[in-house]
């Protein structure tokens, strides 16, 4: 799947209009320089022999260096990959407490003025595109109030606004599916039997209902884990973060090609392993799963 | 215990927002330098980097006048063709090396070598000996000559007026590589780290030639977006902020920041050009019809807030001694009238290309509008720059607009890249003029600054005639800086500013 993917992206550079030497040379150069230029990137040769040698570097582990920095492209990445986690790690952790929690107070108040505020909430944070959140975190919370730093990193204080923005769409799509869970689950004979027994709201909610829930949560928390780890562009260029979409929106303007390589690499290696991270845990948390494996 | 633990949460967010208290400035840019290597500097940002790590032979001064650097002195000899350089022997490289000429030979020589893939080979193409180095054919330019530690002479094949000027762009740093294959500088900065996309931070040189910055520390954050630069301003987080122009009248209209705002004629021509090798620009009175058919003064006032000087021609007026022509101005009746003699009382279609940005369209849309007015129907086509610069190469767009800023303060450089028939066939508006090619050489000859003047008035006047371009403004920027900051004014040149006398005022 990946040498897929890593071959449609170099037919896609190939073909696509623009040229990467004009991106380095400014507006001032000379002829003989382009053509130097050209020859050195092997930019010249043909598209089968540069697909040879882009498959031949990468698969001994290379993936070469930038055109426009002439730094190594797995250094820029590995750079920027802690910056990405951080904020993919923390926007889903603001989603799934916050989302989950909403949801079970929207469904255990239901038709409440609770239920209705969760309701709105839900339908603004999948309906507010992430650039508008963001500029309004930045200018209520950054600046009128100066609770937080605008923007920038470099510690918790630099993460909130950030991990909001980017985990607004996620926590929306939590609230409403633990609300419409929550709702259909409350009446199970289960549930009803747990109550029975005299055991505590809290329990009741944490421990019987919500192991329930865990599937479709560990579903949606693993797709939108792998979308921010791969591509969270608006919000990093917002907030100037330093991360791995930023890097690869910089490396497609540019016709940065072995950037270009190096970031859809990754971006494919993430989705890949984030996959298996989520059905070894699908394995863990549902013991049909684990039966099938076994049976198999 | 829950309560506790709230409370350190709630201390750690909230209790650690306030700003630096480091003797810093902070700076933005809109996006990463290329690179601190300045043979790869071929934008503003790596320029303005290179400026804070290196040192240069000559360096420009507040305005476009070349001022004393490493060299404190330099002579050239009657042919035009030999420069010398007294050198002065009181600069030490950060790593406590003295820097002597022979440096200053290996620094150029590294910029034409093939090895370092410079894109700034040009500077040199026209010293002695630089195209038998080139091609490996030498292991040295003969005509970078170390005479001894402090007298270093430059010898061109021909006479090229303007080369002291290169000599102050960001790729001609003295430099020198140390046993890592790492680049030191003499300059008044140190870099200290640097996260890419993220931010960099410089530490003051205390052993600086001219004395150590007066500040301890800059911090320049990348940023690419407007409206996060000026939150970060106003909560105190930058110091120096160069106004959007869609922001522009919130800063200037507002009592507490208006005196705060720097304003800087910048060395720079926006235009839109005009492809000449087809028609209907072929004809030199369409090219004329549509200069005369766009208000430019109303785009000037009602897009960039009355902000910029009318071009009558590409070269800006402060390199012309201020005896540039005047600019044709909006008359639509001779309009009308040149596209009628043209054989275009119709109109025609044509198609204007861009960049992507959401602000040009407001004044390529305006200009579009106008052209209306006389039958001609524009199609704008946006672009990604590199899609749109590629096209201009190739000639595909009829009209294209853009803007040249200088490399180096001198006319020759708004002449030679852009209209040297060579080279303006190849990539912009193919216009071609012998008589003006004459002109540019003898300007690149010409050592004497009276006859330098009137060749660059009448290569202009030629070019305002023959109107290659639709002639719009040279640009005012317009700057605002913290109320505590001290000592700063904006410079000509991108890559004027070392920050030496720079500093903060704090109570």
């Amino acid at each position: 799947m990946i040498l897929g993917v890593l071959t449609i992206s170099f037919i896609l550079m190939y073909i696509a209009p623009g040229d990467p030497v004009l991106a380095l040379v400014g507006d001032y150069y000379d002829e003989d320089t382009l053509a130097q230029l050209r020859h050195q990137l092997g930019l010249d040769r043909s598209a089968i022999t540069q697909y040879g040698i882009f498959m031949k570097r990468i698969l001994s582990g290379d993936l070469g260096n930038s055109f426009v920095t002439q730094r190594p492209v797995l250094d820029d990445i590995l750079e920027k990959i802690p910056f990405t986690l951080q904020l993919a790690t923390a926007a889903m952790f603001i989603a799934v407490v916050v989302g989950v929690l909403l949801g079970i107070l929207s469904a255990l108040k239901k038709d409440t003025i609770w239920d209705k505020a969760s309701i709105i909430i839900s339908l603004a944070g999948v309906s507010a595109p992430v650039f508008w959140v963001a500029l309004l975190l930045i200018l209520w919370v950054g600046v009128y109030l100066q609770w937080l730093p605008p923007t920038g990193y470099g510690g918790l204080k630099f993460l909130v606004l950030p991990a909001i923005a980017l985990g607004t769409r996620s926590l929306a799509m939590m609230t409403r599916l633990t609300r419409a869970f929550m709702l259909d689950t409350m009446n199970e004979d289960y549930i009803v039997t747990a109550r029975s027994k005299g055991l505590s709201e809290r329990i009741v909610i944490f421990k019987h209902a919500m192991k329930n829930l865990a599937i479709p949560l560990i579903t949606i928390i693993g797709l939108d884990f792998g979308s921010y780890m791969s591509g969270a562009v608006l919000t990093e260029s917002i907030f100037g973060w330093p991360g791995v979409g930023r890097f690869a929106l910089n490396a497609i303007m540019k016709r940065d090609f072995p950037a270009i390589q190096g970031s859809v690499l990754f971006m494919a290696l993430i989705f890949v392993v984030v996959n298996i991270i989520v059905d070894i845990i699908y394995a863990w948390a549902d013991p049909r799963v684990r039966e099938r494996l076994v049976d198999r | 215990m829950n309560k506790y633990v709230i409370i350190s949460v709630l201390m750690i967010f909230f209790s650690c927002t306030g700003k630096s208290t480091e003797d810093q400035i902070n700076l933005v840019f809109y996006s990463d330098p290329k690179s601190l290597d300045p043979a790869l500097a071929t934008d503003v940002r790596t320029g303005r980097i290179c400026a804070l790590l290196y040192d240069n032979l000559l360096k420009f001064g507040k305005s476009s006048q070349l001022v004393p650097s490493i060299a404190k002195s330099w002579t050239v000899d009657k042919s035009g063709t030999i420069y010398t350089f007294n050198l002065r022997h009181d600069i030490h490289f950060t790593s406590g090396e003295l820097l002597t000429s022979h440096h200053v030979k290996s620094s150029f020589e590294r910029i034409m070598s093939p090895d370092t893939q410079s894109h700034r080979k040009w500077l040199f193409k026209s010293v002695d000996g630089a195209n038998v180095f080139e091609i490996g054919e030498s292991n040295n330019i003969s005509g970078f000559q170390a005479i001894n530690d402090t007298t270093f002479i430059i010898q061109l094949s021909e006479p090229f007026s303007p080369f002291p000027g290169f000599l102050a762009m960001p790729a001609a740093a003295i430099i020198m590589m140390d046993t890592d294959n790492q680049i030191i500088g003499t300059g008044p900065w140190i870099l200290k780290e640097w996260i890419h996309d993220g931010h960099l931070k410089f530490f003051r040189n205390d052993n600086y030639f001219l004395g150590a910055p007066m500040s301890e520390y800059i911090n320049i954050r990348i940023l690419p977006e407007a409206l996060p630069r000026s939150a970060e301003f106003i909560t105190g987080y930058l110091d120096i902020l160069e106004i959007p122009e869609s922001e522009y009248l919130l800063w200037a209209e507002d009592p507490k920041w208006n005196p705060f705002i720097h304003f800087n004629n910048e060395l720079n021509t926006y235009y839109i050009g005009l492809n000449c090798s087809r028609p209907p620009f072929n004809d030199v009175r369409v090219r004329q019809a549509v200069n005369y058919a766009v208000d430019v003064e109303a785009i000037i006032n009602s897009i960039n807030n009355g902000k910029g000087i009318l071009a009558s021609g590409p070269i800006p007026p402060s390199l012309l001694a201020d005896n540039d022509s005047p600019a044709y101005g909006y008359n639509q009746e001779m309009a009308r009238k040149l596209l009628s003699e043209a054989g275009y009382e119709n109109g025609f279609e044509v198609e204007l290309w861009q960049g992507s940005s959401r602000e040009l369209l407001m004044i390529t849309e305006n200009i579009q509008a106008q052209l209306a007015d006389i039958d001609i129907k524009v199609t704008i086509i946006r672009n990604d720059w590199n899609m749109y610069s590629q096209a201009v190469n190739q000639g595909k767009p009829d009209m294209y607009y853009r803007s040249w800023w200088a490399d180096y303060p001198d006319p020759e450089n708004f002449l030679t890249p852009l209209f040297e028939s060579g080279i303006s066939i190849r990539r912009w508006t193919r216009y071609i003029n012998p008589e003006l090619d004459n002109i540019i050489m003898s300007l690149q000859k010409e050592t004497d600054d009276e006859i330098r003047l009137s060749l660059s008035i009448m290569a202009n006047d030629i070019l305002h005639h023959d109107a290659p371009w639709i002639y719009l403004w040279h640009s005012q920027t317009a700057t605002i800086v913290n109320p505590a900051l001290r000592g700063w004014s904006p410079s000509l040149m991108f890559n004027a500013e070392k920050y030496l006398t720079v500093w903060k005022e704090t109570n």
